[in-house]
């Protein structure tokens, strides 16, 4: 750590250091500490306020020093921030009013001090917990809409409570009409045009001495209308227009023992679900205004590490009495000023300990209407954040969400409010999600075709009957909210009347992230259909865990008639177009010889026919049998006289695909023939099959021997090529077309 | 259209056997419809003050379930619907009628209340009907298919509980608790509930393996037949099976039918009437509701489609005619599931159930009393238990583990506290769960270098190869699905995650492709905020591809300066527009210079160099036309027959392909050196893309003509160029098929 504070040194000089952290220490005592700790001890408690803000400086010299030290975020500021603050007020309130008739003042204050460590203990063991198990990223999940919500409740919760401490725990803003009356008009009216006139500097980028500035300024010219209108500091006292007068004594003492057993244990035992609030309060107030703080400098900042620090620093505070504390969004001050260094987060801890030492009861003649218009300040300035800036920002239906999550927390507090918003944010979510179309694309059968070669009959009836097959690209998580769709869907193709009844439907599953048991029950009813109608359905590119699950439910099923399955979507095509072959009745050609073939594609003439036939050599395969295996050089150029060959590539990670079919009358492995690349994929024989390979030496040959010839072929294999080209063009096409 | 629909259906159920079943299943249900729902519901609503008109009510109830039973029976999609009033609308009909009673004055005549019920029985029921027909017609029955099957499951089986708990409630008069349950197993009660449970078992053991339409009616007969058997074996008289409650009743005495005339609903006081309109609402809505769970229920058990806005319909005339009669609304019973156990499939179940309701509102409930409890307690029971082993057994292996535990969540909920109650937060849960379920799928589909992905342009040689080299100064995310809090945040890790990298050098560009991305939320947006920052800190460039409009109009309202040229953000209609903008970034950073276009006589001598020497390519330019296009120019334009093939000696030329009406997409762009118009040429196919000169080119073109005299007078240039041509198609083919293989991944 010294080592750490050596290295601030150097690079900063310690004058700056020394003036920041002094200013900065000032400045958040005077703005922040002090009403917080009106907020905690507000309304009908402002008689323990002298013992509140010694404990409140104190616990937050606790944290800011072991936070100074540990924390991932260099010039960190710590102190109970308005959430924890509200919280405990609550919890204050609450004991104050189940104390007995018969207790004495001093019960109820240890009461109260008793609840506010145990609390600490609590928050500290918890956050310390959470930090350990590296649970801080979950705060990262809180949709954005629920944090603003959660904010702009706060900010309600900070007025509300600025005006009790205002009217002296009279009135809050739930009482307008009360609040209107002349004598109380006067107690808050000048706090608010003070603190909206801060809300509107503050808003502007200003010097970081403008607030303190400010601040001292309202201070002196309420002391002067005090000389103005001829009120002594004791009658202002007397009227409540000062935080004092405190009762004598009454400063913070760490605990004896003897003093923990006379508090109301069983009281503060009720108090144990306010500090399961305060607890996860403090988590979450931990993590989002660290992660405002990396929003606003620009680093980052270890969640985890802070969490434990936190817990610690909490945990400390707590032995000595003290409550709970976490980052403050005013460590933006140093970077403001410009300084980065642990040492300042040091120097304010010190400012802390000093006021502690001197004695706060010089505090007792603090205005309160400043007090009120600073907590006035931090309300107003979350509200405007929220609920101003958000209409600009969001749209209007998480605008509603953050004004539904502010109403929610008025009325029933800052947690119900946070999980009202969660739900309601998931269930929007979800109706958006379901507006996705199921199916990325829906095609008929011919608008797409396999990569299997096909004689051109064939390929004409299939572009002829193509609608006898829908095929359908489905897409993204199929659940309750879209799975019924796709159903509709089908229904819809199978009652128009325009198109040919439907043969086979091919569900394509490579954009599936995954299906929900609503979805397997539409497959279910789909293939209730399919046996119903007559058609069948193909499932291709399923994944492992999918494919689990459709077997599973028995929607697929070996030997089943109706449903099939398919490695791929290539596969699967092929399989939809000899259903509509099948169901077309059409039968296949015997494979003709080669020579014969070769006429009807190369040349007329019966000669140069019987002249290629010498430069090729035969070649019988059995199936399974290798053709050419991944990265062999080529040498030779194939034709298919009968029989099935595959292409098929190895990725390293996964299973074996499957590229393309040939049948009879194709040509296999010219691409590597004239690129002279190394065979990407392997060929197999699917099924027996008879080839003529031509090699590149005979090709030489020919070129010599028989120029004409020659030339005849490479123009067909121009062309040959060319239409390939065309094809695979086409596709790219089709493919990265919306 | 009633008699319509019977005619067509008479024929196919009048063989006698179909009769007898029809007309056995028709009077099981309708005992077990006075018996379960109608007897006990009336006594629900026509309680406290109400209590004297108790036979009335039986009466009006009777009336309601004959009438609703009836249409439905007719009109239903499902053939052997039962329809009648259901418990969760009698209960609110409860509250009305305790709320009328709570504001009439106690000075009141008995009849002023009465006719008061029965004027707000009578205008709910009319609600109602209007309210579930207007649904049918608007065809919103549809909209129950989007709750998630195991919300249904878990309604089925709370209605499962519901159902046992009510069967031994008619067997011992006591309601099942876990307070009592130590009760229930003494001897006394034991003897009352253990043959029906017996039976039930029986019944479940046997329906589970077999399906013939004569098991269930004769079962019942056989157990009937039985229990008479036994009493009197065992030495009982017969009289004595009443008073010892083994029998159905005591009934309430008194006239059932109370036929109620227009003018006395004049008596009723409408105004308190009027004041139950928020009740007679929450009725419209439990009866919609509840109609549709149960129909979706029949649904899922019998493997029948069911038409629901049909359903709407069919119920809601059937609670108008109720209506105009004074009686009370109902809706599908899921008894109707015990008609399909029975086997039986006819239209005449529900006519004989009807009918067989107005016999005992002519002949008292007497006519009734000789059924033995546990023959009825155990049909229910049967009914019950079924959909509980369905539910809770059978879903066991069929189900997800999650998907269980909200079938269960559900079943206990409604158990305990009510049907809406646990069908609500049974949707919340299955929703919640599906958003977390959603929050696990990877944003990111495909991620991608330049190494490995380039644009379509042509570049030279060393270009590409100093592309391929950098090809970790880009980083290319093909993002997928919706973007929302769930899944925003892993995608900044990932980024985070990338930039950190120690083994990878830090990439210059990060590249977000939105093709696959169907929304974003504002927590997405958040994130692209902090991902804009943590860009800018680290000085790279965030790219933006195939962004749709209305997501970029958020992203800019949220403060991620898309469109903004001074900030590191840019964005590109396409992936292949930002991979070539980012390709062109580098090659400037490298230093690399734009080769000087070479006169085409010396770029045919490099083309061709494997193919032919330097002589004879240099006659290539005999058959060669020059020709210059200024930026912007067509070259080709779709439909063109294909005269020529282009050889570019300057210049950039764009191959633009537009299909339907989705905007012109970018296929290739070729520079100086390439050749343009090659797979035209060759298939002799008309041009299907626009080609246009993106600045001015100079281009040089052959044409068939040329080609042919080439191979007239110089066959050995023309064998050279054939060879040429032919390792230039393969070499792009190659290309294509593996730009296809990556985006079939």
């Amino acid at each position: 750590m010294l080592s750490s504070f050596k290295q601030d040194l150097q690079e900063q000089s310690w004058v700056s250091i020394l003036i920041a952290g002094l200013v900065a220490g000032f400045t958040i005592v005077l703005i922040e500490i002090i009403p917080m700790a009106a907020l905690v001890f507000s309304g009908g408690l402002d008689r323990f306020l002298a013992t509140g803000i010694s404990v409140t400086l104190m616990s937050a010299a606790v944290l800011s020093i072991v936070l100074a030290l540990r924390s991932s975020f260099v010039g960190v500021v710590a102190f109970v921030v308005a959430e924890e603050a509200t919280v405990l007020g609550e919890m204050a309130h609450a004991i104050t009013k189940a104390m007995p008739a018969t207790a004495t003042e001093s019960d109820t204050l240890l009461t109260i001090l008793v609840a506010i460590s145990l609390s600490s203990l609590l928050t500290g063991a918890f956050l310390w917990t959470l930090g350990r198990f590296k649970l801080g990223e979950l705060i990262r999940f809180l949709p954005y809409p629920v944090v603003s919500g959660f904010l702009a409740g706060l900010g309600y919760l900070i007025t509300n409570a600025a005006f009790y401490v205002l009217t002296n725990g009279k009135s809050g803003l739930a009482n307008l009409p009360q609040l209107l009356q002349p004598d109380l008009l006067l107690r808050w009216v000048p706090a608010l045009v003070f603190a909206i006139a801060l809300l509107l500097i503050s808003r502007r980028s200003i010097h970081y001495l403008t607030l303190p500035g400010l601040v001292l300024g309202a201070i002196g010219l309420f002391y002067g209308i005090l000389w103005v209108t001829q009120t002594s500091t004791a009658q202002a006292l007397q009227q409540g227009w000062l935080l004092g007068p405190f009762p004598a004594g009454n400063h913070w003492q760490p605990f004896t023992l003897f003093s923990l057993s006379q508090a109301n244990w069983p009281l503060i035992g009720t108090q144990l679900s306010s500090m399961a609030v305060l607890m996860i309060m403090t988590a979450l107030s931990l993590l989002l205004i660290c992660s405002a703080l990396e929003l606003i400098t620009e680093r980052d900042i270890n969640l985890n590490q802070e969490l434990q620090v936190t817990g610690l620093g909490c945990i400390l505070s707590g032995l000595l009495g003290g409550m709970v504390g976490s980052h403050a969004i005013s460590a933006v001050l140093f970077e403001k000023m410009g300084i980065k260094s642990r040492l300042a987060s040091v120097l304010v801890a010190l400012v802390y300990l000093g006021l502690l030492l001197v004695g706060v009861s010089f505090l007792s003649f603090f205005p309160k209407p400043v007090v009120g218009a600073l907590l006035l300040l931090i309300g107003l300035d979350l509200l405007a954040m929220q609920l101003y800036d958000g209409w600009f920002k969001l749209p209007r239906v998480d605008y509603a969400i953050v004004l539904l999550i502010m109403a929610v927390v008025a009325l029933f507090g800052l947690l119900v409010g946070v999980a009202v918003g969660l739900v309601v944010v998931i269930i929007l979510f979800v109706l958006n999600y379901s507006q996705i179309d199921v199916a990325r694309h829906t095609f008929s059968g011919s608008g797409f075709s396999s990569h299997r070669k096909r004689p051109l009959n064939q390929e004409r009836l299939l572009q002829a009957k193509g609608d006898q097959a829908c095929i359908m690209a489905l897409q993204g998580y199929i659940f309750f909210g879209t799975a019924n769709h796709l159903l509709n869907r089908v229904r819809q193709r199978l009652s128009d009347p325009v198109l040919a009844p439907l043969q086979a439907v091919l569900l394509d599953f490579h954009w599936v992230t995954g299906l929900d048991s609503s979805a397997i029950v539409s497959f279910v009813k789909l293939k209730q259909l399919a046996r119903r109608q007559q058609f069948q359905i193909g499932f291709t590119d399923l994944s492992p865990e999918l494919s689990k699950r459709l077997h599973q439910s028995r929607i697929l099923e070996p030997e089943d008639a109706i449903c099939s399955e398919f490695p791929d979507f290539d596969r699967g095509l092929e399989w939809c177009e000899n259903q509509v072959l099948s169901a077309s009745q059409y039968r296949r050609v015997r494979s003709l010889p080669l020579s014969l073939l070769l006429k009807t594609l190369l040349t007329e003439d019966n000669d140069q026919i019987a002249l290629l036939m010498d430069y090729l050599n035969p070649l019988q395969l059995e199936k399974d049998e290798v053709v050419f295996r991944q990265g062999d050089a080529p040498e030779t150029l194939y034709f298919v006289e009968s029989g099935e060959i595959s292409t098929i590539i190895d990725h390293p990670s996964g299973k074996p695909q499957r590229l393309q079919t040939l049948g009879a009358g194709t040509t296999l492995g010219e691409v590597e023939f004239y690129t002279q690349a190394t065979y990407p994929q392997a060929a197999i024989a699917a099924a027996p099959a008879k080839l003529y390979g031509l090699h590149a030496s005979a090709l030489q040959t020919m070129q010599q021997q028989h120029p004409q010839l020659a030339a005849t072929f490479n123009a067909f294999m121009t062309r040959s090529l060319a239409d390939r080209l065309a094809a695979a063009q086409k596709e790219i096409t089709q493919l990265t077309a919306r | 259209v009633p008699t319509a629909i019977m005619s067509s259906q008479v024929p196919k159920t009048r063989q006698p056997q179909h009769w007898f079943s029809s007309l056995i299943a028709g009077l099981v249900l309708g005992v077990i419809g006075v018996l379960t729902y109608i007897t006990p519901m009336a006594a629900l609503v026509f309680s406290g003050k109400l209590a004297p008109f108790l036979a009335t009510g039986i009466g009006i109830t009777l009336f309601s379930a004959a009438a609703v039973g009836f249409v439905v029976a007719l009109q239903s999609s499902f053939v052997g619907a039962i329809a009648l009033p259901v418990p969760e609308e009698m209960a609110i009909l409860g509250a009305i009628a305790a709320a009328i009673a709570a504001q009439l004055p106690d000075s009141a005549p008995t009849t002023e209340l009465l006719l008061t019920v029965v004027g707000a029985i009578t205008l709910t029921s009319l609600l109602t009907g209007g309210f579930l027909f207007f649904l049918g017609q608007l065809n919103l029955g549809e909209l129950i298919r989007f709750l998630p099957y195991p919300v249904v499951g878990g309604f089925l089986a709370g209605l499962g509980c519901l159902l046992s708990q009510g069967a031994f409630k008619v067997m011992t008069e006591r309601d099942l608790g876990l307070a009592q349950l130590a009760a229930f197993f003494q001897a006394d009660l034991l003897v009352r509930w253990l043959p029906g449970f017996l039976l039930a078992i029986g019944l479940l053991a046997v329906s589970r393996r077999y399906t013939h339409f004569l098991i269930m009616p004769m079962s019942f007969l056989a157990a009937t037949g039985l229990f008479y058997l036994i009493w009197v074996l065992t030495g009982h008289p017969i009289a004595d099976a009443s008073t010892q409650g083994w029998l159905l009743g005591p009934f309430p005495q008194g006239q059932l039918w109370q036929p109620l005339s227009f003018a006395a609903l004049g008596q009723a006081n409408w105004a308190i009437v009027f004041s139950q309109l928020s009740s007679m609402i929450s009725v419209m809505l439990i009866t919609a509701l509840s109609l549709l769970m149960v129909s979706s229920g029949i649904e899922l058990t019998t493997r029948r489609d069911v038409n629901l806005n049909q359903e709407l319909r069919a119920t809601g005339m059937g609670c108008l005619v109720s209506g105009v009669f004074g009686g009370m609304v109902g809706s599908h019973g899921v008894t109707t599931v015990l008609v399909h156990k029975m086997g039986v499939r006819s239209r005449w179940v529900g006519v004989f159930a009807a009918l067989f309701y107005l016999v005992i509102l002519l002949a008292g409930l007497s006519l009734i009393s000789f059924f033995p409890k546990p023959v009825l307690g155990g049909l229910l029971l049967f009914l019950g238990l079924d959909l509980l082993v369905q539910w809770l057994y059978e879903s066991w292996f069929k189900l997800p583990r999650l998907d269980y535990a909200i079938v269960v969540l559900i079943m206990a909920i409604i158990a305990a506290i009510g049907l809406v109650e646990g069908v609500t937060i049974g949707l919340i849960t299955a929703i919640i769960l599906f958003a977390v379920q959603y929050s696990q799928v990877d944003v990111a589909k495909h991620v991608l270098s330049g190494a490995n992905l380039s644009s379509h342009v042509q570049r030279p040689l060393p270009q590409a190869r100093l592309l391929r080299q950098q090809g970790d100064r880009s980083y290319i995310l093909q993002l997928q699905g919706f973007i929302f809090f769930g899944t925003a945040n892993t995608l900044l890790n990932r980024i985070r995650q990338r930039l950190q990298s120690a083994e990878l050098s830090p990439p210059q560009f990060i590249i977000l492709d939105f093709r696959s991305v169907h929304g974003l939320d504002s927590s997405a947006i958040l994130s692209f905020v902090k991902l804009n920052q943590l860009v800018e800190t680290a000085q790279i460039y965030l790219v933006f591809a195939n962004l749709p409009p209305e997501m970029q109009q958020r992203l800019s309202q949220g403060g991620v300066p898309v469109d903004d040229e001074n900030s590191f953000c840019r964005l590109f209609a396409t992936l292949d527009a930002a991979m070539e903008w980012c390709e062109e970034e580098i090659l400037k950073d490298s230093h690399y210079r734009r080769r000087r276009s070479v006169p085409m006589a010396l770029q045919l001598q490099l083309l061709l160099a494997d193919f032919l020497d330097g002589k004879q390519s240099a006659r290539m330019m005999e058959y060669l036309e020059e020709i210059s296009r200024s930026p912007g120019e067509t070259l080709c334009s779709p439909g063109e027959p294909p005269t020529y093939l282009y050889f570019i000696e300057s210049g950039e030329v764009s191959r633009w392909v537009s299909s339907g009406t989705a905007a012109a997409q970018r296929q290739q762009t070729l520079g100086a050196g390439t050749i343009v118009g090659e797979i035209e040429f060759f298939t002799r196919q008309p041009y299907s893309v626009t080609i246009i000169s993106d600045q001015s080119s100079k281009l040089f073109r052959l044409s068939h003509d040329n080609l042919q005299k080439m191979y007239q007078h110089h066959p050995q240039l023309a064998e050279g160029f054939g060879q040429f041509m032919n390792a230039l198609l393969a070499e792009r083919l190659a290309q294509s098929q593996q730009e296809i293989a990556l985006l079939m991944r």
